[in-house]
């Protein structure tokens, strides 16, 4: 008889414990899911701060090629277009001057190809494209893209956004929420162990009790691991 | 009593209730299981979704910058005709004035038409459209090839279209996939239910409880199997 008593002792300390370590499961379920949720909205923040980016940084791009065409490539084209006259009036020019009674005309031309070189330096001056010798290809025309490529560079707040690295973030937090939810899965298996242990008799119930710690320990370990080393 | 022995609740005594207990490890098991892989499909169907709007935002941009690049090339296309005009109406201009003997007139218009001719020329290299071998005329009376150059254009637009269209088809999958999850993890939950309520019940009811619960279970499993290799 107290032999038997000595046996329900030992397994109402093996039910408390049992008992124990399931509420601790528990919590820690809780916690890792607690936890999985807030990765989870750290990588929503992270996914529309990239949209918000991605949002910015094309809006950036056409505003640059909205200037480049319609100020400087405008600008460029009135400075062909004035180039053209005064070459073309100082090659009349020329051409009065070798007739013997055309020297008259000749300066006439002359002078309004010096008043269109005037407005074509006040042009040249208010236009990078045009007075930057970096944006002339060999076959003299402009070279739009370096231009543009410059132009993104004078803003290097937009010039610098990457949504790329925001998503890449998004992604990493993504990934550790659902390891966590993984491990998840591995405390319900030691759940499922401990309340084995906690139904049972005999030596069984120490075997369970046995696996659900050792599973228990293992998804702790995958946890704090997770929370760790994942970056 | 032993304070300790107190403090537990008194072991399941039957092998129903034994039974009952593992079925609801089993459908939490299972839950937490289908949870976990709504979880994922939830994650691949926001970064489908974010793909698609990342595409759509794109593919506006490429629109409006195309509208710009468009804009330019058509404004030195329309200066270049428009000076060819002009020079052409000095060179009538001059033919009319030579009838009428004004030689005074004659040299004018020919410098002007000389000027407009000029100013014309220096425009060619700059347009895309016409001095591009791909666009440009091929001969002096027909015009650019405008559809090559809308084409070409709209290249970009319509490849982001069929990638924002492929993300949007993945996120519907995706999403689909997690709906049928949510809707798994609720008839698990329904099975959790009559599993307890049989606990709670007595003699052949019990049983109705149970095995309503084990089909609801199965067929959960069965779904979630299908689901996931779908």
């Amino acid at each position: 008889m107290t032999a038997n008593k000595g046996g329900n002792r030992a397994g109402s300390r093996i039910e408390t414990v049992t008992s124990v370590l399931i509420i601790v499961v528990t919590v820690l379920t809780a916690a890792v899911v607690w936890r999985a949720s807030v990765l989870s909205s750290e990588a929503t923040g992270a996914d529309r701060r990239g949209i918000i980016n991605t949002l910015k940084a094309e809006t950036a791009k056409a505003q640059n090629l909205a200037y480049l065409y319609q100020q400087e490539a405008d600008l460029a084209q009135s400075h062909v277009l004035l180039r053209a006259q005064i070459d073309y009036l100082r090659r009349r020019a020329g051409e009065f001057a070798a007739n013997a009674n055309g020297a008259a005309v000749a300066a006439i031309l002359n002078s309004e190809a010096d008043a269109l070189l005037l407005a074509d330096q006040g042009t040249v001056a208010s236009s990078p494209l045009v007075a930057d010798t970096r944006y002339r290809r060999e076959d003299d025309t402009f070279d739009l893209d370096v231009r543009l490529q410059d132009i993104a560079a004078e803003n290097p707040d937009l010039a610098a956004l990457d949504p790329g690295e925001d998503f890449a973030q998004a992604d990493r937090l993504d990934d550790k929420a659902l390891y966590l939810a993984l491990t998840v899965i591995i405390f319900a298996v030691a759940m499922f162990a401990l309340t084995l242990a906690q139904i049972t008799r005999r030596r069984i119930r120490q075997l369970f009790l046995v696996v659900g710690v050792i599973i228990t320990v293992a998804a702790v370990s995958t946890a704090a691991g997770l929370e760790l080393l994942f970056r | 009593m032993d304070p300790v022995e107190s403090m537990v609740e008194k072991p399941p005594h039957s092998r129903f209730e034994y039974a009952v207990v593992v079925l609801i490890m089993a459908a939490t098991l299972l839950g937490v299981t289908v949870a976990f892989l709504q979880t994922h499909a939830s994650v691949q169907e926001d970064r489908a979704a974010r793909a698609a709007e990342v595409y759509a935002v794109q593919m506006m941009a490429e629109i409006v910058r195309n509208g710009y690049r468009s804009d330019y090339q058509a404004s030195l296309v329309y200066d270049f005709i428009s000076l060819g005009q002009l020079a052409l109406a000095r060179q009538f201009g001059q033919l009319a004035a030579r009838q009428q003997g004004d030689s005074e007139l004659v040299a004018e218009y020919e410098h002007e038409a000389g000027r407009l001719e000029a100013m014309r020329q220096a425009l060619l290299p700059y347009s895309l459209l016409l001095s591009d071998p791909r666009y440009a005329p091929q001969d002096d009376s027909s015009v650019p090839n405008l559809q090559l150059w809308a084409d070409d254009g709209l290249a970009p637009v319509l490849d982001l279209l069929a990638q924002q269209n492929a993300s949007v088809e993945k996120r519907d999958a995706w999403g689909a996939k997690a709906g049928r999850y949510v809707s798994i993890i609720t008839l698990s939950a329904v099975a959790l239910f009559l599993y307890g309520l049989s606990l709670v019940t007595k003699r052949r009811v019990r049983l109705v409880f149970v095995g309503v619960g084990i089909v609801l279970t199965a067929a959960s499993a069965l779904w979630t199997l299908i689901t996931a290799l779908a």
